[in-house]
């Protein structure tokens, strides 16, 4: 896949371990990959370089993940949005896709190696 | 003081927080005379009273209605205390249980082949562990969920034969080493109204029981029809069976029988307190019979154009 090997993830994630494994597990694949440290830094990233696919976790200081979604629906943002959180009600789901996140992964219940396979996708 | 039955009719008519819907519910049961337990009825200041009716005959004989009410305001108070308790520390959980398994999945990837035999096992073994706990973390927090009634149902017309095949045909693959028969023996009209996912968790949960304990080469039978207005599940299995003395508790939180402890049969002990969640939230009955050594049948009745 020499496309997707051009491509750039932002991930924003508050836990600094989840970020660092996201950052090793995803770059191992080819894409560029940079980790925003919660919703602010995130939208910052955003403003001066749009990725091709943003990973984003909800409950981050400063900004949520709610937040940086509602932010980007009302700057029509083109790239896709994949939301990875411990979440897991409905509720937030439904929530997140209505703000118009592509899919919802529930942390529990992905493993590491699967999750390239669920970005890929997204970015084709 | 000794106050009349009218005086007292008068004083509870005042407490109440909806007297009409209250009047209303009471003529109907009496019309009725069928015994409805446990209705939870709401006070002002936000007390609650549990209400128990019960029509009393002597011989046939119909002698008159008994109503029994009692205060329940800090029982359920603690309940709601304890489901945000458990939300709340569930969350706390995930975030590191979801670092450990993470991490322990990716050490496991770079190091497994390089390490020695029993490296090998101890990798497994924290693993396996972990994903455990977090199997066990993840049901408790959608229990709470379920138990705080905040998760909203979405009716889907479900082919029930379809739904069954598909589930054991999932379930079957976990259990491959087993060799059970399974018989599934179902109207292939059937159809019903229900959740799908929650459907899929409660016929999920039974099944998977069939499965984990019942010893290797045992038959499984399960069957659906339609009585009325309601669909009857039977999910018969030739395995280990519920200690006699055990079974009044079989539908209680981490319930687990004195007879598969011993046979290192791993579960949570919460997957029939969720069956049991879940068939009340679906407007469902669930009874069984078992017997130790020869197996259980479960039987479980939902309405079947999803009128919960």
């Amino acid at each position: 896949m020499e496309i997707v090997n051009t491509k750039r993830i932002l991930i924003a994630e508050d836990e600094r371990m989840i970020g660092d494994m996201l950052h090793f597990e995803l770059s191992s694949h080819g894409p560029q990959v940079t980790v925003a440290r919660d919703g602010e830094e995130a939208i910052a990233q955003i403003e001066s370089s749009p990725p091709d696919l943003l990973l984003l976790d909800l409950l981050m200081p400063k900004k949520s993940g709610y937040d940086v979604l509602e932010y980007l629906r009302s700057h029509n943002a083109s790239f896709p949005v994949v939301v990875l959180s411990n979440l897991s009600d409905q509720k937030e789901q439904q929530k997140c896709i209505e703000l118009g996140a592509k899919e919802f992964l529930v942390k529990s219940r992905v493993d590491p190696d699967q999750l390239w396979g669920k970005l890929q996708k997204h970015l084709v | 003081m000794l106050l009349s039955g009218d005086d007292l009719t008068e004083r509870f008519r005042r407490c109440l927080l909806n007297p009409e819907d209250h009047m209303q519910s009471v003529m109907a049961m009496i019309a009725e005379q069928q015994p409805v337990l446990g209705s939870d009825i709401l006070l002002k200041e936000g007390r609650v009273v549990q209400r128990d009716y019960l029509p009393v005959y002597d011989e046939g004989t119909f002698l008159g209605q008994l109503f029994l009410y009692r205060e329940v305001t800090r029982e359920r108070r603690i309940d709601a205390a304890k489901s945000e308790f458990m939300s709340l520390a569930s969350h706390q959980l995930r975030t590191p249980l979801t670092s450990m398994r993470w991490a322990m999945s990716m050490l496991n990837r770079s190091f497994y082949e390089r390490a020695n035999e029993f490296e090998q096992k101890l990798l497994l073994e924290a693993q396996e562990g972990v994903g455990r706990l977090s199997d066990t973390v993840d049901t408790m927090l959608h229990i709470s969920s379920l138990e705080s009634g905040e998760t909203p149902l979405t009716m889907a017309e479900i082919d029930v034969a379809g739904f069954l095949r598909e589930l054991v045909h999932y379930v079957k693959k976990e259990f491959q080493d087993k060799q059970h028969a399974v018989s599934i023996e179902c109207d292939p009209a059937l159809r019903m109204r229900c959740d799908p996912n929650l459907l899929k968790e409660l016929l999920g949960n039974l099944i998977n029981n069939a499965f984990k304990y019942t010893p290797e080469n045992g038959s499984i039978r399960l069957e659906a029809i339609q009585e009325g207005g309601m669909v009857r599940f039977t999910i018969q299995d030739s395995g280990y069976g519920i200690p006699t003395h055990q079974q009044a508790h079989l539908f209680k939180k981490f319930f687990r029988g004195d007879n598969i402890v011993d046979k290192v049969i791993k579960g949570t002990g919460l997957g029939l307190y969720l069956v049991s969640l879940v068939t009340n939230l679906l407007g469902g009955a669930i009874e069984f019979e078992s017997v130790e050594g020869r197996g259980t049948t479960f039987r479980l009745r939902l309405p079947a154009d999803g009128d919960c």
